[in-house]
């Protein structure tokens, strides 16, 4: 089985995972340089990273329940490909924050994160993100 | 014996002291600018673009104008949809003629108008006021329309009416934002009669020298510049007078998000929004928000007594 999928794996799967994590930044910087981002761009771009965060953590986290019914096990690397891309996501997503919308006010920043539960949860999602990155 | 070597870095190439003191912040400023110029020139270009347009003396005249566009394709008009695009794409068609509104409660002579009928004869005037939304983010916009004292006092509500409510048309076919149950339709809202009666308080029937765009609640939007967008009623269809506070939309959804009173005020938070600042459209950086949305030396004193961290 391993034999037989793995040159299959290595010429279509890796490429059309690196397009599938690529286009969505590339489509962002597309519309941001045409300004197609609409009136309030930070927000729109905000917004936007922060949905396909969401999107390639759903997708890495379906992988091991994708491996245990299929016992495709090959699928482990994509998975740390897929939480990888995750993180760096998240991280731009994190960027955008505190550089285009709080622009880098800490004290606004801290209140933020301590007020508002959705902030407080986005904010605890990356840091607990970290070391899984760090130790992929 | 000292000797004195020259110095191996060329002067030129030594950092000023000022910037080297300043260094966090030139960093800062530096970081800013490469994340700007990697992913918003679209938010710069908006930051670039002039904006022209002369300012009525309504307490807006050190605000730029938004631009037209940006003014009426970011709407929340949620009978056409929650998304801020979604109105200006779905209220293409709408008809706004003929339209009639119903006046009725405290008020001599109940009955039904024809908009036309209903506005003839009141002076329309252009008013430049600042729009602030709850959501922390604000436009300034040239409104053309009548006062709403003008229009009310002609309705001849009685000596006993206290609030005047006003609802939004109710037509899912033509509105197919209401096909769904984001809010109880129709949508409602209302004032106190006296804050209806500040010269202040503006029916909207234009903006930017022009009839109203449907997206922008058009053929009547009601405008209270000293509180959040939400107390303005869109596309209205019904005035009603009253002695009894009236439940509105979206005060009777979320109470404790969404006051009755809704004005503008930096010190108390939505659970969701500090309210401290806003970001204007058209705008890098986001500004201080004023009390009343700078319109308290006019506004505040309807609100004497009243403790407005309750009265939110």
């Amino acid at each position: 089985m391993l034999a037989s999928v793995e040159p299959y794996i290595k010429r279509w799967i890796r490429p059309a995972m690196w397009l599938l994590v690529i286009t969505p930044i590339l489509w962002m910087i597309w519309q941001a340089v045409t300004g197609q981002l609409g009136a309030n761009p930070i927000e729109m771009l905000q917004k936007e990273s922060g949905e396909w965060t969401l999107r390639l953590l759903a997708g890495s986290l379906a992988v091991t329940p994708l491996i245990r019914m299929t016992r495709w096990g090959w699928l482990i690397r994509q998975r740390r490909f897929l939480g990888l891309s995750t993180f760096f996501y998240a991280l731009g997503h994190l960027c955008i924050y505190v550089g285009l919308d709080q622009f880098f006010n800490v004290s606004d920043i801290i209140e933020d994160v301590l007020k508002h539960r959705y902030i407080t949860v986005g904010m605890l999602a990356f840091v607990l993100m970290v070391p899984l990155a760090i130790t992929r | 014996m000292l000797i004195r070597r020259p110095d191996d870095i060329k002067s030129s190439e030594i950092t000023p002291e000022s910037v080297y003191l300043d260094r966090r912040n030139f960093v800062g400023r530096a970081g800013a600018l490469a994340l700007s110029v990697l992913v918003v020139p679209g938010a710069l270009q908006a930051m670039a673009c002039t904006r022209e347009g002369a300012s009525e003396d309504t307490g807006a005249q050190d605000d730029k104008i938004t631009s037209a566009k940006d003014a009426t394709s970011y709407n929340n008009f949620y009978e056409f949809g929650t998304g801020k695009e979604d109105p200006a794409e779905n209220a293409k068609d709408f008809q706004t003629r003929p339209w009639t509104v119903s006046v009725d409660g405290m008020v001599k002579t109940p009955a039904r108008y024809d908009i036309d009928v209903l506005l003839k004869g009141l002076s329309v005037e252009d008013r430049t006021y600042r729009h602030r939304c709850v959501e922390a983010w604000s436009m300034v916009i040239p409104w053309r329309g009548v006062s709403l004292k003008d229009l009310l006092a002609r309705l001849e509500p009685l000596p006993s009416a206290k609030f005047v409510e006003f609802t939004t048309l109710l037509d899912p076919t033509r509105m197919p934002g209401q096909r769904r149950n984001v809010l109880p339709w129709p949508y409602t809202e209302a004032l106190r009669l006296d804050e209806a009666m500040h010269p202040l308080a503006l029916m909207a029937t234009g903006m930017y020298g022009k009839s109203l765009p449907p997206q922008n609640g058009a053929p009547l939007h009601l405008i209270v510049p000293w509180k959040y967008g939400f107390k303005g009623a869109k596309s209205i269809v019904r005035i009603r007078f009253t002695d009894t506070m009236p439940a509105t939309s979206w005060n009777t959804v979320k109470p404790n998000e969404y006051g009755f009173w809704a004005n503008v005020n930096p010190e108390v938070d939505h659970p969701r929004w500090t309210q401290a600042k806003e970001r204007r459209i058209g705008q890098f950086l986001r500004i201080p928000t004023l009390p009343f949305n700078g319109y308290a030396d006019k506004v505040a004193s309807l609100y004497a007594g009243m403790d407005l961290r309750k009265n939110y």
